[in-house]
């Protein structure tokens, strides 16, 4: 059966692939819609976050349980019947959520009704509209989908009249990203505070100040890239990376990679940074929380896996580059527009499948840090590393560069 | 031309509703008793105000207010009210007549200010050439432009805000640290405390 569990992923990349190819670059022209308004960016966010982020939070939750419980040798939730349809146990997420629906909300006599109510949102808020700068796919091109482009054509079609397979294409790119994420530290502290009890206030205040401390890590780790490739918007890197393996992130920021990924797992709040919930010491910031409210946070988390994902992928592996495919596949002229699109999004988004079970590996291999040795692995470790990796990169990149004196 | 007209319309919209936004966020920061309460309102008026800065075609601007104002500054504001976690009452507060005496003062003084502000800037707004009309290079208020700007004409107020910033951080560090007593100078171990001291 395990062939399935790459079959049945590929399949539906594919299927949604070429719904996006479609929908962007036959059916809202068709219509007389105009792919750079604000309904067409509508349009692509309800498809990213409808289409792929939503559903792929939901089965993560499942694949969750049954990676970890492959990982210590047993079964896990491996049915959920509707009907006869087992299906290998996927509508426990289904299941899940009418539970929490359904569940009695309960709010604390003593709690900030108001700020009770605002810690969900503030968690689950940030992670959504971060998706606004991700590119999934180079673009398509209006009324030419059968015909066979060059990447300068593209580029040019792009720049006139095509839609990006991205919401928005800002200048500022990955600041727009690291700007909102860094609002999503509320939603924990908020949930703290405002639950009024004790345990959820200690998950608080470690959510904060853990948050607080690898946000800088994030942002330090990740300037080396800014540099190699020379600018911050996220599809401009995607472009930059080329189609050769050597010019990924992965290889010509290593050191990068590695730190961004960690300092982003903490920002994740998941083992072995999961000390804000420490269900053995402090049960979490969201102790008092029950029922949707609850689902909120833990959607959260599992959007920001994706999220984090998504970002690594499209820094650091490519984005939807498929080494050797260019605009019109991989001879000159082999393959039609629609198929090229289809194919970006197929390898943006295994790439993005790839890297959150690599998550939910490191999720349930490594043991929980201590708060201390999480601050001393922060502060003087991750920190002082990414310093170096920027003045490393710095001094490679003016020397080789042309241009750059 | 129906397009600009269109974009005139949103920029209008959005431009009260940020209004609404910072005005209605300071407000609140400034009447609530609660403090959590305050320190999220004063987050809405700074994302109210990046929203602004990206209508002025400053992005970078934008990015960073949010960023380091509602991100950081404010978190780290939020951090210390729940450690501290005061009271709502506020027992320094000047009450009877010589607190309203006092407020009423000080709102007589806001009103002047505001009024010479708002009739000075309309003076200068009816001016022929106050202000510039046509839109922004393309790039203006980017990285790359702010980027420049900070590293060429401004470099040295730039390099002196981060000797000034390096200064502040040695300083927090000095202060925070935990004082190492020197080990005194005889050989004995310490006597153990006596029992029952309080």
């Amino acid at each position: 059966m395990g062939w399935l569990a790459i079959l049945i992923p590929l399949v539906v990349f594919v299927v949604l692939g070429f719904v996006a190819t479609l929908l962007f670059g036959w059916l809202i022209p068709a219509l007389g819609g105009d792919l750079h308004s604000w309904y067409a960016a509508l349009l692509k966010a309800a498809f990213i976050l409808l289409g792929f982020v939503m559903p792929l939070a939901g089965v993560l939750t499942w694949m969750e349980r049954r990676q970890s419980a492959m990982m210590q040798d047993r079964l896990g939730p491996n049915r959920a019947n509707v009907g006869p349809v087992r299906a290998f146990g996927l509508m426990h997420f289904v299941a899940d959520a009418l539970k929490m629906l359904f569940k009695e909300d309960f709010v604390p006599a003593n709690a900030n009704k108001l700020l009770f109510a605002l810690g969900p949102v503030m968690a689950i808020a940030p992670v959504l509209i971060t998706f606004a700068v991700v590119p999934w796919g180079s673009g398509v091109c209006a009324g030419h989908l059968t015909d066979r482009l060059t990447d300068g054509q593209l580029a040019q079609c792009l720049d006139t009249g095509g839609g990006r397979f991205q919401v928005v294409h800002l200048e500022i790119g990955l600041l727009f990203y690291f700007a909102i994420a860094s609002l999503a530290v509320y939603g924990a502290t908020l949930a703290g505070w405002a639950s009024y009890n004790k345990w959820s206030l200690l998950g608080g205040l470690r959510a904060s100040s853990q948050m607080m401390s690898y946000e800088v890590t994030m942002g330090l780790a990740i300037l080396g890239a800014f540099l190699v490739y020379g600018s911050l918007e996220p599809a401009t890197i995607v472009q930059a990376q080329g189609d050769s393996i050597l010019h990924w992130g992965v290889v010509t920021q290593p050191l990068g990679f590695v730190l961004f990924f960690t300092a982003a797992i903490a920002e994740t709040k998941r083992t072995p940074f999961d000390i804000p919930e420490g269900e053995s010491e402090v049960i979490g910031y969201f102790v008092e929380y029950s029922g949707m409210r609850f689902g909120m946070f833990y959607l959260a988390e599992f959007m920001e896996v994706i999220f984090t994902s998504a970002i690594v992928a499209t820094v650091f592996f490519g984005g939807w580059q498929i080494p050797g495919l260019h605009a019109d596949g991989f001879v000159a002229g082999q393959m039609p527009h629609w198929l090229v699109c289809t194919l970006q999004f197929v390898a943006w988004a295994v790439k993005v499948f790839v890297l959150c079970w690599f998550q939910l590996m490191i999720r349930w291999t490594m043991p929980r840090f201590r708060p201390d040795q999480l601050m001393r692995l922060g502060w003087k470790q991750l920190l002082p590393a990414s310093l170096a990796n920027i003045l490393i990169t710095a001094g490679v990149v003016l020397a080789l560069m042309p241009g750059a004196k | 031309m129906p397009a600009a007209a269109e974009g005139h319309l949103g920029q209008t919209i959005v431009f009260w509703v940020c209004t609404a936004v910072v005005l209605g966020g300071a407000l609140l920061t400034i009447t609530r008793r609660n403090t959590v309460v305050a320190a999220m309102s004063l987050v809405a008026t700074f994302f109210g105000l990046a929203a602004m800065f990206t209508l002025l075609s400053a992005q970078f601007l934008a990015a960073i207010q949010v960023l380091v104002y509602a991100g950081a500054i404010m978190t780290l504001f939020v951090f210390v009210v729940m450690v501290l976690n005061r009271d709502e009452r506020e027992p320094w507060a000047l009450r009877g007549i010589v607190g309203k005496a006092l407020g009423i003062g000080a709102l007589g003084y806001l009103t002047l200010l505001g009024g010479t502000f708002l009739l000075g800037a309309s003076a200068l707004l009816t001016k022929q050439g106050a202000y510039h009309t046509e839109a922004p290079k393309p790039g203006w208020g980017g990285v790359a432009d702010v980027g420049n700007a900070l590293f060429t004409t401004y470099l040295f107020p730039f390099e002196a805000i981060s000797l000034l910033l390096l200064v502040a951080v040695i300083g927090a560090v000095v202060v925070a640290r935990t004082v190492k007593h020197a080990p005194p100078a005889s050989q004995e171990p310490p006597t153990p405390p006596a029992h029952g001291e309080h």
